[in-house]
């Protein structure tokens, strides 16, 4: 297997298994977030819409959070003036500010 | 594929004419101190404590009455989320200073975006009922999350140029209890919006379904039922967030929970059989002999489901708790054991 292989890959964004989720294809996804399915597939490829990586050939499958963050990334680029090279860097600040909070609310609590 | 939710009843309220209020104006301020019963120079961890003591009262996953409870956990809840966070807290004093005969002064900057209905550029407010915070918390504290709050400010709103343009998306906090995330459950959600291009003011009420292993910060998505679109483009969306109660005994950490349990300290050197809570129901736990202080005890598969199936754990971390008074018979037993013990808990060795 070589490593090209990974590069042609989708990330599938939500693991079908998963419960009480309602999922979408990229067709879907595409007319209720008014994005192009290629940029959609964009956003999965460079992993701005979950974390969830899985070497699975399938189209990438959406969920409302995944829906959620197109939504934001678009108001982003049209009204914050943001690039598409500056998104990933917005996406990880944004996770890291997220998984502090979680920490410093977890560790007050105890 | 199935919706989340659908809209169930949708009753016009009030005329146009009510369209010119502003529901700022009707954000009632919350006495958070009174609350939780604590005084406002109260130490992070007598608020701590004070909060145990009431959501052992009123939590719907422990209270043993559930519909007077609930209510009241809401408010506690909502209290302690402000007042056990240090920024938070300031930010609610010098709120409480300024505010002046039901006039709020202006929501902070950025943080306000459409969160709680805050209207950008001048555009109606909306108002949610059933969410389990109330319009004052969503004023002015909601949206905890991470991420960039500007980003909320207007989001989805004038996304083609022309006249054509599709409603703004709508986003409000969803208190979740632990054990509505454990099993799921559905829950009536009322939005009162302000007119919207000339539109009479309204409210809707859904029964949005929570499902069963819903994660803190998940959204739900109410298709359609965000802002009002312009020239003939497709409404916004109403998302909810679900947001974690905070529960008397547990701590959550990932699909994880963290409990206290406050054993004797004999019972740490000799081993002790003790009940303990768990969403479940109370379950046996065998503490071992030479349990040391701070040591966690595994109880697999009983905390919450996790996003790729199977359920976290549920650990036990052991406090040692010492008697503030005791009797003659124990102080002779407890000097017994200070001649008799080769035990140094400063040895460095």
């Amino acid at each position: 297997m070589s490593d090209d292989r990974f590069t042609e890959r989708y990330f599938v964004l939500v693991r079908p298994a998963e419960i009480g989720r309602t999922l979408y294809s990229v067709e879907t996804a595409s007319h209720l977030t008014g994005v192009h399915r290629d940029l959609l597939q964009h956003y999965c490829r460079v992993g701005l819409l979950g974390e969830e990586r899985a070497t699975s050939e399938a189209e990438p499958v959406f969920d409302d959070d995944a829906l959620y963050e197109v939504r934001r990334i678009e108001h982003l680029r049209r009204h914050q003036g943001v690039n598409l090279r500056a998104l990933p860097l917005l996406r990880d600040m944004s996770r890291e500010i997220d998984r502090l909070r979680a920490e410093v609310r977890f560790l007050r609590d105890r | 594929m199935s919706r989340l939710a659908a809209p169930t009843i949708r009753a016009p309220r009030g005329s146009i004419h009510d369209t010119c209020v502003n529901p700022a104006m009707t954000v009632k301020f919350k006495d958070y101190y009174e609350t939780l019963a604590v005084a406002r120079t109260a130490s992070p961890d007598e608020i701590k404590k004070s909060f145990r003591k009431l959501a052992r009262l009123y939590h719907p996953d422990v209270a043993k009455n559930k519909l007077t409870g609930e209510e009241k956990f809401k408010e506690i809840n909502e209290a302690y989320e402000v007042l056990s966070d240090p920024e938070k807290r300031k930010r609610y004093d010098e709120l409480g200073e300024h505010w002046q005969g039901g006039a709020p002064p202006p929501p902070p900057g950025g943080d306000g975006g459409n969160r709680g209905g805050r209207s950008a550029q001048g555009e109606p407010d909306f108002e949610f009922g059933g969410t389990g915070y109330s319009d004052f918390f969503e004023s002015f504290f909601g949206g905890g999350r991470g991420g960039f709050a500007g980003a909320r400010g207007g989001m989805g709103a004038a996304e083609a140029a022309g006249f054509a343009r599709r409603g703004r998306d709508v986003e409000a906090d969803l208190l979740v209890t632990l054990h509505e995330a454990l099993h799921g459950s559905a829950r009536k959600i009322t939005l009162r919006r302000g007119g919207e291009n000339g539109a009479a003011e309204r409210s809707d009420t859904y029964q949005v379904r929570i499902p069963p292993g819903v994660r803190e910060g998940q959204r739900i998505r109410l298709a359609g039922q965000g802002g009002a679109g312009h020239g003939g483009a497709a409404a916004g969306d109403l998302y909810l967030h679900a947001r974690f109660a905070r529960h008397p005994d547990f701590t959550v950490r990932d699909a994880d929970l963290y409990y206290d349990l406050d054993l004797a300290p004999w019972e740490v050197v000799l081993g002790v059989q003790v009940n303990i809570p768990a969403l479940d129901g109370p379950t046996s736990l065998r503490v071992p002999p030479r349990t040391t202080a701070g040591s966690q005890l595994r109880l697999r598969g009983l905390g919450l489901p996790h996003v790729s199936g199977g359920r976290g754990d549920l650990y036990a971390t052991v406090c040692i708790q010492t008697p503030s008074t005791v009797t003659t018979e124990e102080l002779a037993l407890w000097e017994q054991l200070a001649r008799g013990s080769t035990f140094n808990p400063r040895s460095k060795s």
